[in-house]
């Protein structure tokens, strides 16, 4: 077990954590946000440069300071570490310098994307970045490729963070998608525009951080936030078969994998489960899904809030029957 | 290289290079390499504003120590120790644009002794 302490905050996690996985141990507004790194993806991380944080002692046997900032979702702790994220300006002028770097090719066409609202980027931006740009000269842009007629892949969104790559890398038994190309000029794709033809394959838009993989049989139909994610599972052969249901009135308008609260996958599900039932009468309802209250999804607030006991305890009975009798806000219909 | 070589032309070269040779994994080496030779290409052909140059500065201090590899320090450094020595030629190029791309212009300024 290695002791650290992150931003003045002390915690015991088993050798070989990360410090990205050690802050979330802790949780809250202190996590280092991470557009590249995805816990189920092996060897994912490194590439956003977003996590970056300053370690003010490397470790109880030797307590200088790194020299460099390092990323938090790569590094693994050592016993005595300091890690300063949060309280370290340093730090906090370099994110804002992560987030102008990664939106000077990004085509910033969120009003017409249909990532928008979930999309980390914009969350990443939303939190640590400035609101003006100082870039004047031509965005990057691509063609669209394309690879089948399930996934839509729209390169001129792409952060280049490899998830996808890792994930098709995983998942899949052959290698059939990679980066084309080096510098500003590399590319996500299929060679030569392979259709990716795999039962796990629609995993990849569910990893992409930004739109720029996204669901062709959702692309278009509504904003995400106008929609209501319930929890399901259905017996399925290839996978779990646990899924989120995106619902519009009474359609199902898109089907995902569940997502924790850091946007990362808990269980693949396969391309029949995402793609082809599209019908409630496929799936056995389980509830409504739990959504970040400071997500713009969670703004249709069809869920009850939980109100801390602890505050129930405190406020005086008449309050509180009046309260039970009239509840905040009512479930949405 | 002597003090007839335009230091705008050569700290693009530079720039160009590292545009060039970046492998494109990590964002601040992926983005910047090409903004810096963006820039420098701008200033070097006449169409800068003296706000390029301390553009140059802030981008390279946003790309050195922040990257995977010392390849973006490696692209940062010539550029900010180019305006650190030679900010008037910089700011010649800016004000005198018409001279500073004629072909063969030789920056007047008193030569830099190190």
């Amino acid at each position: 077990m290695a002791k650290i302490t992150f931003d003045g905050i002390e915690v015991e996690v088993p050798d070989g954590t990360t410090i990205l996985n050690a802050a979330r141990t802790i949780g809250g507004g202190i996590v280092p946000p991470a557009m590249c790194y995805y816990t189920p993806l092996k060897g994912s991380g490194g590439k956003c440069r977003a996590c970056l944080v300053r370690v003010a002692a490397g470790s109880t046997k030797d307590p200088r300071p790194m020299p460099k900032l390092v990323a938090s979702c790569i590094t693994p702790v050592q016993d005595g570490m300091v890690v300063e994220n949060t309280t370290s300006e340093q730090v906090l002028n370099v994110r804002k310098g992560i987030v102008e770097m990664l939106l000077i090719n990004h085509p910033l066409d969120c009003p017409v994307c249909d990532q928008a609202g979930e999309c980390d980027l914009q969350n990443f931006a939303f939190e640590h970045g400035v609101s003006t740009t100082r870039y004047e000269e031509e965005r990057r842009t691509f063609e669209k490729i394309d690879i089948g007629p399930l996934i839509q892949l729209h390169m001129t969104r792409c952060i280049l963070c490899y998830r996808c790559v890792y994930t098709a890398d995983q998942l899949t038994p052959e290698r059939v998608h990679g980066v084309l190309g080096r510098g500003d000029a590399s590319e996500i794709g299929t060679y030569i525009e392979n259709i990716i033809d795999n039962d796990f394959s629609g995993n990849v838009i569910d990893v992409c951080p930004v739109g720029a993989l996204t669901d062709k049989t959702w692309r278009f139909k509504q904003r995400v936030w106008f929609t209501k994610p319930v929890n399901a599972h259905r017996d399925c052969p290839k996978c779990t078969g646990n899924v989120v249901l995106w619902y519009k009135g009474k359609d199902v308008l898109r089907i995902t994998a569940r997502k924790n609260e850091y946007g990362e996958v808990k269980e693949w599900i396969c391309n029949e489960c995402r793609f082809e039932k599209k019908e409630t009468s496929d799936w056995t309802i389980e509830g409504p899904a739990h959504i970040d209250r400071t997500s713009v999804i969670s703004a249709n607030h069809y869920e009850l809030p939980v109100i801390n006991p602890q505050i129930i305890a405190d406020l005086p009975e008449s309050s509180v029957r009046d309260l039970e009798q009239n509840p905040p806000l009512k479930l949405g219909n | 290289m002597d003090e007839t070589t335009c230091i705008v032309r050569n700290t693009w070269n530079f720039s160009r290079f590292y545009h060039h040779e970046s492998c494109g994994q990590c964002s601040p080496c992926r983005e910047g390499t090409g903004w810096l030779e963006k820039v420098l290409h701008r200033l070097e052909h006449g169409h800068g504003s003296l706000h390029d140059i301390d553009l140059l500065v802030s981008v390279a201090k946003q790309i050195e120590g922040n990257t995977i590899c010392p390849l973006g320090e490696a692209a940062a450094w010539p550029v900010a120790a180019a305006v650190r020595h030679f900010r008037d030629e910089f700011e010649w190029h800016v004000k005198h644009p018409q001279e500073a791309t004629r072909p063969g212009a030789v920056y007047p300024g008193k030569a830099v002794l190190a």
